[in-house]
């Protein structure tokens, strides 16, 4: 019975070499130009991308039969994800498809996040909704899936668009917020809130990435001639950096006035740095996500405002874009932002 | 306790059930999950398996090195930092030249080198006769103590010393002048290599000559090897690798560095001479001791070869994801230390197996692809891992007593 056991453990061992030999390198450049050729710009460069329009989404109806549909996001830990989960269940039952959910337990493992599609592509999803948490390196996996027949929808971070285009993978869609708008509606926010003048602070999410670059270069644009920002310094989203940078950035410029912070967690640990140095209300707050930590402290003033992507609407548009493009009542490759909101405390 | 654990154990009836029972697990792991039709349909395809092994090859790998480490009843938390830390020296290294430190974290080799020459000579010299341990105070050191004030083994540790100092600087020095501006791939592989080997030093050499627990050690360096990661690159991730280096992290190569990894641990855990000693220190070290093995240099290779084992799971990892990611590993080492557990070894030393850790990565991996395929809730997914680690090892204690 044992050495059973043993056989079979060491014929699988050699079967499952035997099926790796044959495996093509996912990155195959003569790919690259046949894609180009296609009526999809899919993957291509965001700015080309042709926009779908709410209404076109909001047409798609109750689906023929129900389609198997995954979402894989980053991790359930972050809160910005909840909501999408949420809204992604309920816009699946009222339009009669299945939804699957998948998420690595952390967000930095990426290797989860790539086994994760390539189980749902062997389970037999018919589309993967996926926010990547490393847009270049997914590529691989989403290519297995588009080459047995599933629609990829990329939702909220982009999927690299140069590694996406030489592996040849064609996104049915991209449902997600335009990063530059959202910086910009929180330049204008602040700006307002100060009087049309001021010194302000920023504190940045991860440099070279490209959602933090983007909100940065968005405020810089809607604080432009009206804001003087005399620090800008990358807390990397996290509530305890931001916390350190803030305390040392108040020693050194007790002249600010006001803070922009990329998100919502940064903009926790600055609350504290902020009311530790006993200036609470004199520097006005202005966050982005907002994330339900952030919400007593937008009641009671301290912090002024904060950006709303809507992760529901992406949880929600990604699903009715999955169903469209199935049912071919939506053209693929194209994309679609959700509406940007501010959020203003209450005082 | 045995005190035989250099017999072939695989003639003996006890040794070989041990070596089929993570066969045993991994058969009923999948014959389980095979009941179930969704499982058994997806599963055992030409498409899928070979993405079990890839998605098992970083853990195979991690848990290949520390294998060594658990034979001699010591534990390497830190091989997901360290993993990490490779990671950033192999971006930095291949774009831009490493910062100094990393420079310094990979001649430390060249000083461990120097040092066990330096230590070799300066015993020759002051041993009389007697084969005891260098550094150990066995027999030559009695001897010296009565003959004067100079102890032989406090000679040799300060001139080992004073070569490992200078081999290190010398090195870093040499190594950050060579490596400035970015060089070939091929020389960054083997600086991340290096930057293993170095942290792997570093532990082995606390552990056994500083004689601090494992556990303690390698927790340090857990916090230490992540804390330099994000240092050496302010937090960012290193990217703009070159695309040759993909082909490293995916299909064949991947499957086959994982494999050639596995067959050289284990024929050097099973075969020579070093890893008898290894597991000997693990099932008694007090009697290895006084048969005078090397415990202090044997111990040190332990983790000298799990800090290997991190470098190239770091390269794999990196090729694989073409970005050199602060955040990667985090949490790695407890999957290789469940990978090691389910694959036999005891986690008090002198017993255990390299591919018994093969058959134990692949059974998580399986344990992993497979709740997914059967539609379990994601949110669960860990909680039956969890159990089943559990169950598994004490169905094992319970066979035993």
């Amino acid at each position: 019975m044992q050495r059973k056991t043993t056989l079979w453990g060491v014929s699988l061992a050699l079967l499952l070499t035997a099926g790796c030999g044959k495996e093509e390198p996912a990155t195959s450049p003569e790919a690259a130009p046949s894609a180009a050729g296609s009526n999809a710009p899919a993957a291509g460069a965001p700015a080309e991308a042709e926009k779908l329009t709410q209404a076109e989404l909001d047409g798609v109806e109750k689906a023929s039969k129900p389609y198997k549909i995954a979402l894989i996001v980053k991790t359930r830990n972050n809160p910005f994800f909840t909501p999408m989960i949420a809204a992604a269940e309920a816009e699946a039952k009222a339009l009669g498809v299945e939804l699957e959910v998948q998420a690595p337990a952390q967000e930095s493992d990426k290797e989860r996040q790539f086994a994760l599609v390539q189980d749902v592509t062997a389970r037999g999803a018919e589309a993967i909704l996926i926010a990547p948490a490393d847009s270049k390196g997914i590529v691989p996996a989403l290519k297995q899936a588009q080459e047995k027949g599933i629609r990829v929808i990329n939702l909220d971070n982009r999927v690299d668009p140069e590694t996406g285009r030489s592996a040849g993978l064609e996104l049915a869609a991209y449902i997600g917020a335009d990063n530059q708008e959202g910086g910009k509606l929180a330049g204008t926010a602040l700006a307002e809130a100060l009087g049309g003048s001021g010194k302000v602070a920023v504190l940045e999410g991860i440099r070279g990435v490209d959602n933090a670059e983007a909100r940065k270069r968005g405020f810089a644009e809607g604080a432009q001639g009206k804001l003087d920002t005399v620090a800008s310094e990358a807390a990397e989203w996290d509530t305890q950096k931001a916390y350190a940078k803030f305390q040392s950035m108040l020693a050194a410029h007790p002249e600010i006035r006001g803070l922009f912070c990329a998100n919502d967690k940064m903009a926790l640990g600055a609350l504290k740095a902020i009311s530790e140095a006993g200036k609470k209300g004199q520097v006005t707050v202005v966050g982005y996500d907002n994330i339900p930590d952030v919400q007593p402290y937008l009641k009671s003033g301290e912090m002024h405002a904060t950006i709303e992507q809507h992760p529901d609407l992406m949880g929600k548009y990604g699903v009715r874009a999955a169903v469209g493009v199935l049912e071919g009542k939506v053209p693929a490759g194209r994309e679609f932002l959700v509406p940007l909101e501010v959020i203003r405390g209450g005082k | 306790m045995s005190l035989t654990p250099t017999k072939k154990t695989t003639v003996l009836p006890e040794g070989l059930a041990r070596t089929l029972r993570p066969w045993l697990l991994l058969a009923l792991v999948c014959g389980g999950f095979s009941l179930h039709p969704d499982f058994a349909r997806t599963f055992w395809t030409r498409e899928y398996l070979p993405n079990l092994l890839q998605q098992a090859a970083t853990n195979v790998i991690l848990a290949t090195g520390l294998t060594f480490v658990i034979l001699t009843g010591g534990i390497d938390l830190s091989v997901g930092s360290v993993m990490a830390l490779c990671g950033v020296a192999l971006g930095l290294t291949v774009t831009e030249g490493p910062p100094p430190f990393l420079a310094l974290l990979m001649a430390v080799p060249f000083g461990a080198i120097a040092a066990t020459l330096v230590g070799r000579v300066a015993s020759c010299r002051w041993k009389v006769e007697g084969y005891g341990p260098q550094g150990e105070g066995g027999l030559a050191g009695e001897r010296a103590g009565r003959r004067g004030w100079v102890r032989p083994e406090v000679v040799t540790g300060a001139a080992s010393s004073l070569a490992a100092v200078v081999a290190t600087a010398l090195g870093g020095f040499l190594i950050l002048q060579l490596t400035r501006g970015g060089i070939r791939l091929e020389g960054a592989i083997l600086a991340a290599l290096a930057v293993g080997l170095g942290c792997g030093l570093i532990n082995g050499a606390v552990v056994s000559f500083g004689k601090v627990p494992s556990f303690v050690v390698t927790l340090g360096m857990l916090t230490a090897a992540r804390g330099l990661t994000v240092y050496a690159t302010d937090g960012n991730s290193v990217s703009g690798l070159p695309a040759r280096l993909g082909s490293l992290g995916q299909g064949a190569p991947l499957v086959l560095i994982a494999l050639v990894v596995v067959v050289l641990a284990a024929v050097l855990q099973a075969r020579t001479r070093p890893g008898r000693m290894v597991q000997a220190i693990g099932a008694n070290e007090e009697a290895a001791r006084l048969s005078g093995v090397n415990i202090l240099g044997y111990k040190t290779l332990a983790y000298l070869l799990s800090g290997l084992g991190a470098g190239i799971a770091a390269v794999v990892l990196t090729a694989k994801f073409q970005v050199a990611d602060t955040g990667a590993g985090m949490g790695a080492e407890l999957n290789a230390i469940a990978a090691v557990v389910l694959g036999g070894t005891s986690l008090s030393g002198g017993r255990g197996s390299i591919v018994g850790s093969l058959v134990g990565a692949l059974t998580i991996a399986v344990l992993n692809a497979g709740l997914v395929l059967v539609g379990v809730q994601d949110t669960l997914q860990g909680v039956v891992v969890g159990i089943v680690i559990v169950l598994a090892v004490m169905v094992d204690r319970l066979r035993k007593s």
